[in-house]
């Protein structure tokens, strides 16, 4: 009959301590290694996704080159204005909103959003919000997808 | 050998082999972020240098800037004279032409074929000098009216002319009478209206609309001359039967502008605020003094209410003068133009 375990000088034989300690520090390794490599994918993911957008934005440039106001209906006051506007950037462009002294005008032909390859112009008639006398300085802006802006002051004429 | 025999430190070495693979991860994830930085610094230099390019293109019109003008039954050709006086090359994408005398916009991109309306020859090397950009297009800008010629190049930039044929060039005649010549050319004799803000050429204009004349006048005499408030501008309805209607248009201030505008039509104020035509400053009296744009509209001596003409008629006008030289009242009276309503 064997003797019982707790009278015994050793808890756990050398063979099983070093099994444990190894399966512990793989354990742990494993779990320091996965929790790293998932925190760098996501911090890459996020830092990409930042660095790529302030390229592409940096890639970004456009101009109203012309400003064409138009008395549609002939009663001497413009109700509708003509946007020449041209990709001048390294990446294409896509105009989302367009303003008028602060309003934002939706009635366009064609369509917002407008997009534009490199080098290319787009025209842009905007339907106005409120009818524009002859000689008024209107402030125009346009606005991008990615962000950035251009401002035209124009005299109606 | 001896490390995969002995047991002893085997934990150790598994935690190191993770250690380095850690660090192996941090510096890869540190490399691939100054490689990311590197290609944003990149492109940011790239636009700076394309801005730089952009901000170095530089276009000189020649004087006149625009030459060479035939006409054909296909349209209308001409040359914009143009230097290139800045660092870089600059090709001209587009040109738009318009006038504040019409509501036309004429739009030109490179010529596709040379049967169409386009611009071609339009690429300026770095110091190229008057430079002959061609351009065929459907509408004439030998007309005597003020053109806006814009330029827009390739890279953004906007390079602006302006043309008006010499009108004496075009075609001129003048009336002379005492000592008040008048032009008789195409754009001397202008109007405004509520919705023409500014003055245009006022051969046909139109009917039931509150109207503004401006008559170009000049004194060919050796005196100064004063405009006295009877003068009219008389428009003469022209019938083949019947009572034809005059329609006179008084004298109105300079101050005024077009009917319905701020100030609007000003009442003649001849002690105040008179027109008064100078002579010849170097005696050269032929040649006439500083040209002096006269205002007629008011429905009455010294009024402020507009006139207008009726619609679709034909109307015979002259202009009576009432003038104050060296104190003694004159007056002549001027067979002027023909004119028509719509």
């Amino acid at each position: 009959m064997n003797p019982p375990l707790h009278r015994s000088r050793k808890a756990v034989s050398t063979i099983v301590a070093n099994l444990l300690i190894m399966a512990m520090v793989a354990a742990v390794g494993t779990t320091l290694f996965a929790w790293t490599v998932t925190g760098y994918g996501a911090y890459q993911s996020q830092v990409s996704f930042y660095l790529s957008d302030r390229s592409s934005s940096a890639k970004e440039r456009f101009i109203i080159e012309h400003v064409w106001f138009v008395d549609g209906d002939d009663d001497g006051l413009y109700d509708q204005v003509e946007l020449y506007i041209r990709n001048i950037g390294t990446i294409h462009l896509i105009i989302e909103e367009v303003y008028v002294d602060g309003v934002k005008e939706d009635v366009t032909t064609p369509e917002l959003p407008l997009e534009l390859g490199m080098n290319q112009v787009g025209k842009l008639e905007v339907t106005l919000t409120e009818k524009v006398s002859p000689s008024a300085l209107k402030e125009i802006e346009i606005l991008s997808s990615r962000g950035n802006t251009y401002t035209v002051y124009w005299e109606a004429r | 050998m001896r490390l995969f025999k002995s047991r002893q430190g085997l934990s150790t070495v598994i935690g190191g082999i993770f250690v380095v693979l850690i660090t192996v991860s941090s510096l890869n994830a540190i490399f691939w972020m100054l490689v990311q930085q590197e290609t944003l610094r990149e492109v940011t230099e790239q636009m700076n240098r394309l801005d730089t390019e952009r901000f170095s293109e530089n276009l000189e019109f020649g004087n006149p800037a625009l030459v060479n003008f035939t006409s054909s039954e296909a349209g209308y050709e001409f040359d914009v004279v143009v230097s290139n006086v800045g660092g870089v090359g600059v090709k001209v994408a587009r040109i738009y032409i318009y006038s504040n005398s019409s509501d036309l916009l004429t739009v030109l991109d490179e010529q596709e074929s040379p049967t169409v309306p386009g611009i071609t020859n339009n690429f300026l090397d770095s110091g190229e000098l008057e430079k002959r950009i061609h351009v065929k297009t459907d509408r004439n800008l030998n007309d005597g009216a003020l053109y806006t010629v814009k330029l827009v190049t390739e890279r953004g930039r906007i390079f602006t002319a302006e043309y008006q044929r010499s009108t004496s060039a075009v075609w001129a005649s003048q009336v002379n009478l005492g000592p008040i010549r008048l032009d008789l050319t195409y754009t001397s004799v202008n109007y405004t209206s509520p919705s023409q803000t500014t003055p245009a050429p006022g051969w046909v204009v139109p009917g039931a609309t509150p109207l503004v004349w401006y008559v170009k006048l000049t004194n060919i005499g050796p005196y100064e001359l004063k405009l006295l408030k009877q003068s009219v501008f008389y428009a003469m309805e022209f019938k083949e039967s019947g009572n034809p209607v005059p329609e006179a248009f008084f004298i109105v201030s300079p101050l005024t502008d077009y009917p319905g505008g701020t100030p609007g039509v000003v009442s003649y104020d001849e002690d105040n605020d008179p027109y008064i035509l100078l002579p010849n400053a170097q005696g050269d009296y032929q040649a006439g003094g500083p040209p002096l744009i006269v205002k007629f509209s008011a429905t009455e001596m010294g009024g402020d209410t507009p006139r207008d003409l009726s619609s679709s008629t034909r109307y015979i006008v002259f202009i009576g003068l009432y003038y104050e030289v060296n104190g003694e009242q004159m007056g002549v009276t001027i067979p002027f133009v023909a004119i028509r309503t719509t």
